[in-house]
């Protein structure tokens, strides 16, 4: 659950139109219209990272909101079994943090896909994923749409580039391979760990 | 029979953290320094320490790389000299801004090429890269060729034996690049001293969602294969030319190593850190109650007390070299009840007072530990903060360091004090605990000299006969 008291906000006077900020809004929050740049506080996360890119202008600043909103998408009106299936599919335990910054849990991001999620920039403004360090939790953002069967296109940008690598995915005769080879990374090990949680 | 506190390295302002503010040193009472040397006689080498003669470094990356081999530049190419966030940080950067301008001249003189650029790498802010830049003159020092990138530059597709990854596109697009490292070894409770040299191949060197492969879907210690697989993969190879490593120890800059061989060169790196730090470690391990003070210009989790961080003190209650102990995947492991939790955090580590420290990482599991952040402005910063949203919850806020130090005393009464102010060579530390670290230092220095440290190295392959070459 992610408590959000601010938002970005564009200064129309200095913004120049350029587009940055829509490249690494991960919430899709902020869109070039008539070249000024405006801000949809209902998915903006408040991960500032518009603020920090738009180094030139310094066009956006954080602004308070009227009032705290919560971005959280509720789990108890789904089918529970359901949520524990697509996340075992996904390789997650339903309750474990996908994020270490924001805490999201896995069954609140497949809840956030059942509920009409449909790209990662739809999922963080659903939960507020990525309005931390929006670095680490990419992978398992992928993985959840992927297991619940949503098919994704990387953007020509390529502002994310759909990315699921993991040691469960390596065949068993590689892991033995590098096992030989590597015996300090513990691989075998952690190999049979991950792959138990993903059956 | 205690120096007076040492002056730690000064804080670089930024736009990710507070306002610099007067050191924790020259405002807390009764604040002594103990020397790494006093603590440990055999960690006494150095040829750099913060304050000291940055040509001897110099002098040290030129002895270096007199010894390797740099054939395969030649003078219309380009090389791009590779450097990454946290070696700017190092004892206030200068010995690794040192380090790599003189590796441009080396380069320089001995290939005839003209074309040396350096990349600056970013942890994940857009200005970080500007802001070294502005810090260390980068632009004078390489006539301006100096590029900053980060994990959301373009990206470049890498074929590995395990799949394919994304890294930065600019940094490999020369016609070689040079590895160039420091081998502080920061956050042992992550890589494990396993590969460690290796570890930008999967973190500063690639895109974000390679870098979340690596900390999601790996655990705590096979994710140190990830980026032995890019490193070796046919497109990293073609295009290396060599490392060349800023060495550490608890006390100071060792030396400046360079070859080829990352692997030899990462052998080397884990025999003397596995005594040195290992003995730094084992005796945060022994501290058995602290008020731990984060007083820096980087994020708090890495800054140093006695060259080693504050992130390691925190999870000093494991023994972090033993690679037995899987400790953790993903950085959150189930406890008795069978919840899904952050790692543990070490529970000597009674309060934390942020006296200047940077938000913008995530302190995994430091919401158990109770934490008191002195003044306003820089807890307004923490409050803006959504990678650590349960401790702008949790923390209490003084208006300034000796009230917040107040505050501490009031939620676990002790007199051991450790500041973690970004010092190597000593720990800048209350009275009562550098008499502590005195009295204990000999026990630990036994322990691992004759059960730990042959324990670590066997789990490593290495002969303990090589200990005398390398440490």
């Amino acid at each position: 659950m992610m408590r959000l008291q601010y938002m970005a906000e564009v200064d129309e006077d200095l913004c120049t139109g350029c587009k940055l900020c829509e490249f690494i809004c991960p919430a899709t929050a902020i869109r070039v219209m008539e070249g000024t740049a405006t801000v949809d506080g209902d998915r903006c996360i408040d991960c500032q990272r518009c603020i920090d890119l738009c180094k030139s202008e310094n066009a956006i600043n954080r602004i308070a909101r009227p009032e705290e909103v919560l971005r959280y998408v509720d789990v108890t009106d789904l089918d529970q079994a359901r949520i524990k299936e697509l996340c075992g599919k996904a390789g997650l335990l339903p309750h474990m943090a996908i994020c270490g910054c924001t805490r999201t849990t896995a069954q609140e991001t497949v809840a956030a896909v059942l509920k009409g999620a449909r790209t990662p920039e739809e999922l963080c403004a659903m939960t507020g994923l990525r309005a931390g360090c929006g670095l680490y939790c990419m992978t398992r953002i992928f993985q959840v749409l992927q297991a619940c069967g949503v098919e994704l296109e990387n953007p020509p940008d390529r502002r994310w580039i759909k990315l699921t690598l993991g040691l469960a995915d390596v065949p068993e005769e590689k892991v033995l391979q590098i096992d030989q080879a590597y015996p300090t990374c513990c691989v075998g090990e952690d190999w049979r760990r991950l792959t138990q949680r993903r059956s | 029979m205690f120096n007076p506190p040492v002056q730690p390295p000064e804080p670089m302002e930024s736009f990710y953290g507070p306002k610099p503010k007067e050191r924790a040193i020259n405002i807390l009472d009764d604040i002594v320094s103990v020397e790494v040397s006093d603590l440990f006689p055999d960690i006494n080498e150095r040829i750099y320490k913060y304050g000291g003669d940055l040509s001897a470094v110099t002098k040290s990356t030129g002895e270096a790389l007199s010894r390797v081999d740099m054939s395969m530049i030649k003078p219309g190419d380009t090389v791009k000299i590779l450097s990454s966030e946290h070696g700017y940080s190092i004892m206030g950067g200068d010995v690794y801004a040192t380090m790599l301008e003189a590796v441009k001249d080396n380069v320089k003189s001995a290939t005839g090429c003209k074309d040396v650029r350096l990349m600056v790498g970013a942890y994940k802010g857009f200005r970080e890269s500007d802001e070294f830049i502005r810090r260390y003159e980068l632009d004078k020092r390489f006539e301006g060729k100096v590029y900053g990138y980060g994990p959301y530059d373009r990206d470049v597709a890498i074929d590995t034996e395990i799949g394919t990854i994304y890294a930065i596109k600019k940094i490999f697009d020369g016609d070689w690049f040079i590895h160039c490292y420091y081998d502080d070894p920061r956050e042992i409770y992550y890589h494990r001293q396993i590969q460690r040299a290796f570890k930008p191949f999967g973190m500063s060197y690639v895109r974000f969602e390679t870098r979340s492969c690596y900390h999601m879907n790996f655990a705590n210690r096979s994710c140190n294969y990830l980026p032995i697989a890019v490193f070796y993969s046919p497109y990293i190879q073609q295009k290396y030319a060599f490392s060349c490593v800023l060495r550490h120890s608890p006390n100071g800059i060792l030396k400046v190593d360079a070859d080829r061989d990352l692997a030899a060169l990462d052998r080397r790196i884990a025999i003397s850190h596995l005594r040195k730090y290992g003995k730094m470690m084992r005796l945060f391990h022994e501290i058995d109650e602290a008020i731990a003070v984060a007083d820096g210009g980087r994020w708090g989790f890495y800054l140093h007390a006695g060259g080693t961080i504050f992130g390691v003190f925190m999870h000093a209650h494991d023994d972090l070299f033993d690679i037995t102990n899987a400790k953790v995947l993903g950085g959150f492991k189930k406890n008795a009840k069978g919840e899904v939790v952050p790692m543990t955090i070490n529970p000597a580590c009674k309060v934390i007072v942020l006296h200047q420290a940077w938000p913008g990482i995530n302190y995994l599991g430091l919401e158990e530990t109770p934490m008191v952040i002195a003044g306003e402005d820089h807890a307004a910063m923490w409050q803006a903060d959504h990678c650590n949203p349960y401790i702008s919850e949790t923390a209490r806020v003084a208006p300034d360091l000796p009230k917040a130090m107040e505050i501490a005393q009031d939620l676990y009464r002790t007199d051991k004090v450790i500041i973690f102010d970004g010092s190597f060579g000593h720990i800048n530390c209350s009275r009562s605990l550098a008499e502590f670290l005195m009295k204990k230092a000999p026990e630990v220095n036994r322990e691992v000299e004759e059960k730990l440290l042959p324990m670590w190295l066997k789990q490593r392959g290495i002969d303990p006969g090589e200990l005398d070459s390398h440490s």
